[in-house]
C-alpha cells in the first residue's frame, strides 16, 4: 500500500468514527439495554458479628450471607411512560416487574433528601443535650436507567450535598416551643471523616467530581465521634448514649455508561463496648452486574498469605545481608 | 562429678521413670487433666445451600464460630465424672456434673447403631428396595477416660459384616430382607474406616493406642432422594449425584478431646432447582486461633517454597 492510499484510508476511518462520535452526540442520550436483553445481576445481603470477651480473651463470630443471582429478561419498553418491563428469574420462580426508567422519577423516590440524608437525633437526659443516633446514607438503585446523567448529578450537589439542609428538627424537652435545627453541614463538621467521590473531608472539592457524564457515586461517612449508641438503662430509667469505638458507613453505586446497574453497596461497620466485650457489626449490601466481585473465601487467604510473603522476603533480605 | 557418680544419678533417674510408669499403669487410665484446669477449644459450624439455575448460582451461607473455655473445679476418678462450667463469650454456665467414662463414647457417640444408621425403604417403581437415607449419628465427648484398649476393642469387635442394619418387609411376599454391614459397605460407591478401603484392614487398625478413628462414605448415585407423585399414589426415587460423608475424632493420650470433623456435602440434580450442600462442623483444642495458625501453616510454605526457589535461582544468577 502507498502512502497515499494509507493516508486515504486513515483519513476515511477518522471520519467514520467524527460521524459516529457526532451521531451519538445528537441523540443525546443512548441507553445499552433494549427488549430482549438478558442481565445477569447477583444481590447479595451478609452480616458479620463479632463478640469479643476482653476478660477470658475469647472470641465468638456468627456470619451469614445470602446471595441470589437474578436473571432479567428485558420484555418490553414504554417510551411514553418510560417504563420498562421485565422478568426476573431466581430460585425457580419467574416474577414479571414494571419499573420506571426515568432519572427523574428515580431522584423523587429513591434520591431525595429525606431519603439520603435519613437522621435521628435523641436527647440526653444526662448530658441534658442532643445526640445523633442513627444516619444511613442508603438507598435502592434502579437496575435500569435512561443514561441520562445530568440531572441525577445536579440533584447530588445542588440539592442532597447541600450543608444548610435540616437533617432533623428536635424539640426541647424543656422548652417546647424551641427546636434544634441540625444540617447536614452540622453531621459533616462532627464527623470523624467524610470522603465523597475520593475527596476527603471538602465538600465543595468533591462537588466538582459529578460532572455531567458521571455515572459512578461514592460516599463515605466516619462518625465514629458523633453517632452515639443507645443502650436502655434499668436503673435510672433512661437511656445512656455511649460512644462507639467506631462507626462507618459506605455507599456506593456506579452503573454502565448505557445505564445498566454495574455496582452498589452498602456497607455500614460499627463496634462498641460494653459490660468488658466488644461488639462489632458489619451488615453489607451488594448488587453486581454478572456476578459478585470476589468471594470472601479468597479475601481471608489473600490477607493470610501477604504478612507471610513479607516476613519471609524480609528474612530472605537479612539472610543475604548477613552472608554479605 | 566423677563417672561412677554420674552412672548413679542416671540409673537413679531410669529407675523412678519406671517405677512412676508402672506406678500410672497399676492405677489404670489416669486422665492427663485435673481440677483447676482450664481448657481452651474452638468450635465452627457451617451451612451452606448453593442453588443452580441455568447462569445463575445462588447461595445461603450461615457460619458460627466460637470460643469456649471447660473450667473444671472438681474430678471424682471413682465415680468417672468431673464438674465444670463452660465459659463462652456471652455466658457462663452454672457448674455441671459430666461422665467421662469411656463407655459414653462406645455406647452412644461411637456406637455401630449410630454410625450405620440407614434407612432402606421398598420403591414400588422398581419392585425393589432402595436406600432412602443415611446420617452419620457418630459424635464427641471433650474429656475422656483414657482407656484407649477398650474402646479400640469395642469398636473392633462392633464391625461385624453380619450385623444386620436395617430390614424391610417385601410389600407383595411374606419376605424381609435384612440389610447387613457387609451388604451397605459392599454396595456403597466407596468407603474408608481408619483411612482402609476394605473391612479386614480397617479393624487392624483400631490398636490398643489407636486415639484417632475416622469414616468416610462415597453414597454417590446409591442413595435416593423421594418424591411423592399423587397420581401413582407411591415415592418415586432419583439418586443423588453427590453424597459425601466424613468424621474424624482424635483424642490427646491424656483423654482430652484433640479435633473433632464431621462433614456432609451432597450435590442433588432436583428436577426444578438443582442444588449443593454442605455441612461442616468441627471443635478443636487450642481455641479458633488452633485453625488460624493451622490454615497460615498451609499457606506459609508454599509462599516459603516459592521465595526460597527464587532467592536460590536469583543467587545462581549472580553467581555466574
Amino acid at each position: 500500500m502507498n502512502n497515499r492510499n494509507k493516508l486515504f484510508i486513515s483519513i476515511y476511518f477518522s471520519a467514520i468514527v467524527l460521524i459516529l462520535i457526532n451521531s451519538t452526540c445528537i441523540q443525546g442520550i443512548t441507553s445499552d439495554w433494549k427488549v430482549g436483553d438478558y442481565y445477569l445481576m447477583s444481590s447479595s445481603d451478609s452480616t458479620e458479628n463479632h463478640i469479643k470477651d476482653l476478660v477470658n480473651n475469647i472470641d465468638y463470630f456468627v456470619n451469614s450471607a445470602l446471595k441470589f443471582d437474578y436473571q432479567h429478561n428485558i420484555t418490553s419498553v414504554d417510551n411514553i411512560s418510560k417504563l420498562i418491563y421485565y422478568d426476573s428469574q431466581v430460585l425457580g420462580s419467574i416474577t414479571p416487574q414494571i419499573r420506571s426508567y426515568d432519572p427523574e422519577w428515580f431522584i423523587v423516590n429513591r434520591l431525595s433528601v429525606n431519603n439520603l440524608l435519613n437522621s435521628y437525633y435523641n436527647w440526653d437526659y444526662n448530658l441534658n443535650q442532643s445526640v445523633l443516633t442513627s444516619f444511613d446514607f442508603s438507598f435502592t438503585p434502579l437496575i435500569f436507567i435512561e443514561a441520562n446523567w445530568t440531572s441525577i448529578n445536579n440533584h447530588f450537589t445542588s440539592a442532597v450535598l447541600n450543608e444548610s439542609n435540616i437533617i432533623y428538627s428536635l424539640d426541647d424537652p424543656y422548652n417546647p416551643s424551641l427546636k434544634h435545627n441540625f444540617t447536614f453541614g452540622d453531621l459533616l463538621h462532627n464527623a470523624t471523616s467524610f470522603s465523597i467521590m475520593g475527596v476527603e473531608n471538602n465538600l465543595e472539592e468533591a462537588k466538582q467530581k459529578f460532572t455531567v457524564e458521571n455515572h459512578q457515586w461514592i460516599f463515605e461517612f466516619d462518625l465514629t465521634d458523633y453517632l452515639k449508641n443507645s443502650i436502655y438503662n434499668s436503673t435510672s430509667g433512661l437511656f445512656d448514649y455511649l460512644p462507639f469505638d467506631s462507626y462507618k458507613i459506605q455507599t456506593e453505586c456506579e452503573y454502565t455508561e448505557g445505564g445498566v446497574l454495574k455496582y452498589y453497596l452498602n456497607r455500614i461497620q460499627y463496634s462498641h463496648t460494653f459490660n468488658n466485650r466488644q461488639y462489632t457489626t458489619i451488615t453489607e449490601k451488594i448488587l453486581s452486574l454478572g456476578g459478585l466481585p470476589e468471594t470472601e473465601e479468597s479475601n481471608y487467604a489473600y490477607l493470610l498469605i501477604l504478612p507471610a510473603v513479607f516476613f519471609l522476603a524480609i528474612s530472605s533480605r537479612i539472610i543475604e545481608k548477613r552472608k554479605r | 562429678m566423677n563417672k561412677n557418680a554420674k552412672i548413679l544419678v542416671v540409673s537413679n533417674f531410669i529407675f523412678l521413670l519406671l517405677l512412676f510408669s508402672n506406678f500410672s499403669s497399676s492405677l489404670g487410665a489416669i486422665p492427663s487433666w485435673h481440677a483447676g484446669d482450664v481448657i481452651d477449644f474452638g468450635q465452627t459450624s457451617l451451612l451452606r445451600v448453593t442453588y443452580y439455575e441455568g447462569n445463575a448460582t445462588s447461595y445461603q451461607i450461615m457460619e458460627t464460630n466460637t470460643d469456649f473455655k471447660v473450667n473444671i473445679t472438681a474430678v471424682d476418678i471413682l465415680n468417672k465424672e468431673y464438674r465444670a462450667s463452660i465459659i463462652q463469650p456471652l455466658s457462663v454456665s452454672s457448674i455441671l456434673t459430666y461422665d467421662f467414662n469411656y463407655e459414653i463414647l462406645t455406647d452412644s457417640f461411637l456406637n455401630i447403631a449410630n454410625i450405620f444408621d440407614v434407612d432402606y425403604v421398598w420403591d414400588f417403581e422398581h419392585n425393589t428396595t432402595v436406600l432412602k437415607d443415611f446420617s452419620l449419628g457418630a459424635s464427641y465427648v471433650l474429656l475422656l477416660e483414657p482407656e484407649w484398649d477398650e474402646i479400640n476393642k469395642i469398636m473392633k469387635n462392633s464391625l461385624n459384616e453380619s450385623t444386620i442394619i436395617d430390614t424391610v418387609d417385601d410389600p407383595f411376599q411374606p419376605i424381609t430382607y435384612n440389610f447387613t454391614l457387609g451388604y451397605f459397605l459392599n454396595n456403597i460407591t466407596s468407603y474408608k474406616i481408619m483411612d482402609k478401603t476394605d473391612l479386614v484392614k480397617a479393624k487392624e487398625e483400631f490398636r490398643p493406642t489407636a486415639t484417632k478413628w475416622s469414616l468416610e462414605f462415597d453414597l454417590s448415585g446409591i442413595i435416593h432422594y423421594a418424591t411423592y407423585n399423587s397420581t401413582l399414589g407411591y415415592d418415586l426415587f432419583k439418586p443423588i449425584d453427590k453424597y459425601l460423608i466424613t468424621y474424624e475424632l482424635e483424642y490427646d493420650k491424656g483423654g482430652i478431646l484433640n479435633y473433632y470433623q464431621k462433614t456432609i456435602d451432597t450435590s442433588t440434580d432436583y428436577e426444578i432447582l438443582p442444588q449443593d450442600l454442605l455441612l461442616d462442623d468441627k471443635i478443636i483444642l487450642g481455641g479458633l486461633k488452633a485453625f488460624t495458625s493451622n490454615f497460615a501453616l498451609i499457606t506459609i510454605f508454599p509462599a516459603f517454597l516459592f521465595i526460597s526457589i527464587f532467592v536460590v535461582r536469583k543467587r545462581r544468577k549472580n553467581t555466574r
